[in-house]
């Protein structure tokens, strides 16, 4: 199993699984980070690498793909399940968050 | 067309990272681009002036970042630049166009986390190794003998403990300064890549010239001192010497005594020797031994001698040690305090035919040995006459 990931997850990494439920390389999960979170989030060249490594070495994604310069990764059956709990974990915040300021308009 | 180039000897250590960036933009502002970096130098090439920003990369496998990394930065708007063992540099493509590489302080942190470790690492060989060293020659600075302070001998340990403290203090900073940049990323904060650097190159400037003053003076200096030796038993000159003699001492004339020995022997026992150190300048020995014809001891010819020298010390510490030195070893016995009118301490010893006296007068230290017929107060008597008589011959 892979190791437990220190919760929650940072807002960074949650996207970037996110992205990778379809195969992307680097440069593309950046973008698509971004698109995801409408524009909020820039993932750094920097982050990214580390973040993708760190993954990796839990076996939350893994390879799809590689020549040489450009690797493309994929979330792995663990990762999506992490990515799932997180999931689940925002969801029920959210919820939470709600059933507490019922009525007072947060929405509009 | 050849474009000019500039070195610069890297006073920032690799571990500044803020500061390099910091400066490898300065640079760029005033028309000067990075080039490379050695390991002692760093290398920019003259270029238009422009508002472009450096970022460090620590490599955390290996010292090589890997192509993938390399290759996400430049799609982000950085290209690679140079590398110094495992601190890269990427500069932006165009002025404000690239894509910040760390925005997250605490992925950057595992990024600093090997550069943190290999410091450590070294930074606990170089403090072991250091107190090992100094613990070793402790010994030399807490009982100096008097040949510490005659001969040169004590400048090799000065030179190694300075050694020592200064890469402790260059490891110590860097210790210090890395676990800061920690401390800080860790807080969530982001690296300042425009931090002043001017005061702390400035400051290395000068430490360096010093630390290099004195790494290259003191084996220089130790080299001229060691082939400069003149010979090793030189003629005694006529005339007034500045040490107590054997001839004051006995009252006789030079031209009156006879000598047992003859060739190299003789000089051994009869030559007059002018030394310096850094710590005495000045030194007189005397050494004499003749036979005086008319004066008999026992069965056998009366045959006195006498080594007498006269020491002046870099300061009136370094007498005050000496003397002690002295003392300490030349009788077991100990030496007994005396008056001496025009000194300051002396210090006297006499058994059978031996007598020691040794005499400190300001930075001025008086030190014989004479075996003979002549009392004690004799030798006072010119031990007090040769102070009083000045100074220098």
């Amino acid at each position: 199993m892979a190791k437990k990931q220190e919760n929650p997850m940072s807002e960074a990494m949650y996207y970037i699984m996110l992205a990778l439920m379809e195969p992307l390389h680097g440069y593309a999960i950046m973008e698509k980070v971004n698109e995801l979170s409408q524009g909020r989030i820039e993932v750094g060249p920097g982050t990214l690498y580390g973040i993708l490594k760190r993954l990796e070495k839990d076996r939350w994604i893994a390879l799809w793909n590689s020549d040489g310069r450009r690797k493309v990764y994929i979330l792995t059956a663990t990762g999506k399940a992490a990515l799932q709990h997180e999931y689940e974990r925002l969801k029920q915040m959210v919820g939470d968050g709600k059933r507490r300021v019922k009525g007072e308009n947060w929405d509009e | 067309m050849s474009r000019k180039r500039k070195m610069k000897l890297l006073f920032l250590d690799e571990w500044e990272l803020e500061e390099q960036e910091a400066w490898f933009a300065d640079m760029a502002k005033n028309g000067w681009s990075l080039e490379k970096l050695t390991w002692a130098f760093a290398v920019f090439v003259e270029a238009e002036p422009e508002e472009i920003a450096y970022r460090l990369e620590i490599a955390t496998k290996n010292i090589q970042l890997e192509e993938e990394q390399i290759g996400l930065y430049e799609a982000s708007g950085w290209e690679y630049v140079t590398s110094r063992r495992y601190v890269h540099v990427f500069r932006e493509k165009a002025p404000q166009k690239a894509i910040e590489i760390h925005t997250d302080p605490t992925i950057q942190a595992e990024t600093i986390e090997g550069l943190k470790k290999s410091i450590f690492r070294r930074g606990m060989v170089v403090i072991l190794w250091a107190l090992l060293g100094v613990s070793l020659q402790f010994s030399q600075f807490t009982t100096p003998s008097s040949v510490d302070f005659l001969r040169n001998d004590m400048l090799p340990y000065i030179f190694s403990i300075i050694v020592y403290f200064y890469l402790l203090l260059y490891m110590l900073r860097g210790m210090i300064h890395i676990s800061r940049l920690m401390q800080k990323l860790k807080r969530q904060e982001s690296l300042n890549h425009a931090k002043s650097y001017k005061t702390k190159q400035s400051v290395r400037k000068w430490s360096l010239a010093v630390f290099a003053i004195i790494v290259l003076g003191i084996p220089s200096y130790l080299w001229i001192d060691m082939s400069s030796q003149g010979e090793a038993y030189p003629e005694i000159p006529r005339g007034d010497l500045p040490v107590v003699t054997l001839a004051e001492v006995e009252d006789v004339d030079l031209t009156e005594v006879a000598y047992s020995t003859n060739g190299i022997e003789r000089q051994r026992e009869n030559h007059f020797a002018e030394k310096t150190s850094l710590f005495v300048p000045q030194q007189y020995i005397l050494k004499q031994q003749f036979i005086i014809p008319d004066r008999v001891q026992g069965d056998g010819d009366y045959e006195p001698s006498i080594t007498s020298s006269r020491f002046e010390a870099q300061n009136e510490s370094v007498a005050k040690q000496l003397v002690n030195a002295l003392k300490r070893e030349k009788s077991l016995d100990g030496h007994q305090a005396m008056e001496l009118s025009g000194y300051e301490e002396a210090w006297g010893f006499a058994e059978n035919q031996y007598i020691s006296i040794i005499a400190r007068k300001g930075k001025t230290v008086f030190d014989i040995s004479y075996t003979g017929d002549q009392p004690m107060e004799v030798l006072i008597r010119h031990v007090e006459d040769v102070v009083r008589s000045g100074g220098m011959y």
